[in-house]
């Protein structure tokens, strides 16, 4: 339960946290804030709910209590057993591949640790191989994409639990 | 070229033209793919289509300019022929190239066309070729005795511009043999200090001058097309703002030559799709003079699509698929007078200042003999990434006084609220004298300072 002496403390919380824009919504208390060098088009980048879009949305909020703003910086997510948790997402539009060959394990499996740096997965366009790389370190909690499918900008490919 | 029917379009822009191409497939039973930058996820043109895919970031350098990412999209979402709208990829070469050697239908001309038009000396010299007349001129001047003898040549008003220029630096206007000496050394310093060259070109300079072009159409193996002209001599630093069709300057002989011309450039290069042959047109000696040629549809084509009632993107997609044009020359018909203006997200009052922001109110007019082609909504934001057209506003009349009339409401009636439009400065050009006259030339808007009424 939320009581109103606890905004004050959320407030302060979301402008400690790095993000230029972010709001809380919880039944009935909706929190937003934003800072002054926000995009004059952020808001609209995170109202983004036609289906085919939906792949960029969160999937683990379906309710978007917890929704970050802002492309290119990682989300924090509701805590799933504890430790926030990071997405790694698609650097171009291309088609994802989870091995460095055809028959190779893969780079990642869930349960797998991973140190910031490390290859996460490889987006290819026009013959091109972007290495993705993941950003913090952590442990891969989900893999949301299938090997040889073709992902879009910046959505979401793997989820980090980051400890 | 066997006739393969297209099934699904995919779409390489953005704005109105991305909603204009979706439309026209849809009306033809082809499905439609269309590429989005991280700001356009939500546009009217992703909303429309089939499916649209997020290609990259919001800067153009990283999305609609990505012809790999592009084609890959493209590929990868089983489409079989790629919709360049204009700007952005529509008339690079080895784009349209890519897109064939990909096994991709380019909706366009054939990528030499494009190559060959897009060089100016290039066109200019098949131009010539075609016996289309260019503007009187020399290629390079040696000193000034030569452009002394240009001048004797040609005549004067003579137009001195640098090989390097831009931006009306080192340009002169010579208006008689007693100031060519002076002008040189001018205009050949002022290149030399703003290009590191000096080297200069000399051309007969149009004191009055129009811009009329040409709409063609091609089937790629020399049966070519005229849809008439359009007057886009409303322009403000080479912008066009306003456009129509008949052009009020043109007599039917000149006209008729006019486009005679156009189509011998198109039938020289086998001009494949819809073209736009640009003249430049002395109001006061009533000659003309070939420009260039742009290889793609253009923004004002909805002139001609209201005043022939052919659709040109449609088309554009039929040559495409089936490698002939089943129009015949005596098939297009003019009806009536078109006008069009350009809304643009500008403050008029502030030199034209692009005005991003969110659009509150968004109510376009509406009636007979109206067409709006935009991709805005009430609520949505124009993002400070791309050019800022907003709307084309296009408006047929029986007769020019008409359109003028139907025009005028309709500028009156567009209700934009949030942002900084040209509409005020349509309103204001359109009931002035000398455009109703259809007298103004090309520096009509810079000479006269038109600013909206208040």
């Amino acid at each position: 339960m939320v009581y109103s002496k606890d905004i004050p403390d959320i407030i302060r919380a979301l402008s400690e946290s790095g993000f230029e824009d972010a709001e809380v919504r919880l039944n009935d208390l909706y929190i937003r804030v934003s800072s002054e060098s926000s995009r004059p088009d952020a808001e609209s980048e995170h109202r983004r709910s036609s289906p085919e879009n939906a792949a960029g949305m969160r999937r683990d909020d379906p309710d978007g209590e917890r929704r970050a703003a802002s492309e290119g910086v990682p989300s924090p997510k509701a805590p799933q057993g504890g430790g926030a948790v990071r997405d790694i997402k698609a650097p171009t539009l291309g088609t994802f591949y989870r091995a460095p060959s055809p028959g190779a394990p893969p780079f990642v499996k869930v349960g797998d640790r991973v140190v910031a740096g490390q290859t996460v997965g490889i987006v290819e366009v026009m013959k091109l191989f972007n290495t993705v790389e993941a950003d913090v370190a952590g442990v891969v909690a989900e893999i949301h994409t299938e090997d040889g499918v073709l992902v879009e900008y910046d959505q979401p490919l793997i989820t980090v639990r980051v400890g | 070229m066997t006739a393969v029917p297209i099934r699904r379009v995919f779409v390489a822009n953005r704005g109105e033209i991305a909603v204009r191409i979706v439309r026209a497939c849809k009306e033809m039973g082809i499905g439609t793919v269309v590429g989005v930058s991280a700001a356009d996820r939500d546009s009217m043109a992703a909303r429309l289509a089939d499916r649209a895919l997020c290609v990259g970031p919001n800067s153009a350098a990283g999305s609609y300019l990505r012809g790999d990412i592009l084609l890959h999209a493209c590929r990868a979402s089983d489409c079989d022929a790629l919709h360049p709208g204009y700007g952005f990829l529509s008339e690079r070469a080895a784009f349209a190239r890519d897109c064939e050697s990909a096994g991709i239908r380019f909706i366009g001309p054939a990528p030499d066309s494009i190559e060959v038009m897009g060089d100016k000396s290039n066109a200019r010299t098949i131009a010539a070729e075609a016996g289309v007349p260019v503007v009187p001129g020399c290629d390079l001047l040696s000193d000034v005795a030569h452009a002394r003898r240009i001048g004797e040549t040609i005549g004067y008003p003579l137009l001195l511009k640098a090989r390097a220029g831009g931006g009306g630096r080192g340009m002169r206007i010579v208006e008689s043999a007693r100031e060519i000496e002076s002008a040189y050394q001018q205009a050949s310093t002022e290149a030399k200090s703003a290009f590191g060259d000096g080297a200069l070109y000399a051309e007969r300079y149009v004191r009055r001058g129009r811009h009329i072009e040409v709409q063609v159409l091609g089937d790629g193996m020399g049966k070519v097309l005229h849809l008439f002209e359009r007057d886009c001599t409303t322009q403000r630093r080479h912008q066009k703002l306003i456009e129509e069709a008949p052009s009020p300057a043109l007599w039917p002989e000149v006209r008729r030559r006019m486009l005679d011309a156009a189509l011998d450039l198109a039938r020289r290069v086998s001009y494949r799709g819809a073209g736009t042959v640009e003249f430049l047109f002395d109001a006061e000696t009533e000659e003309f003079f070939f420009l260039e040629m742009n290889t793609r549809i253009q923004v004002e084509h909805p002139v001609t699509e209201m005043l022939t009632g052919i659709d040109l993107v449609q088309q554009q997609i039929l040559v495409a698929a089936s490698g002939r044009l089943d129009l015949e020359q005596e098939d297009i018909a003019r009806r009536g007078h078109v006008i069009e203006c350009r809304i643009n997200a500008e403050d008029p009052d502030k030199g034209f200042l692009p005005s991003p922001g969110r659009i509150t109110t968004w109510k376009p007019p509406q009636g007979e003999n109206i067409r709006v082609d935009t991709h805005c909504r009430a609520g949505d934001i124009v993002v400070p990434f791309y050019d800022s057209l907003l709307a084309k506003l296009i408006v047929r009349g029986d007769t020019r006084a008409d359109a003028i009339d139907r025009l005028r409401r309709c500028l009156d009636e567009f209700e934009v609220g949030g942002i900084k439009t040209t509409i005020p400065f349509h309103q204001a050009a359109v009931a002035h004298p000398a455009f109703g006259r259809g007298t103004i030339t090309t520096r009509w808007i810079e000479e006269f300072g038109l600013t909206p009424a208040a």
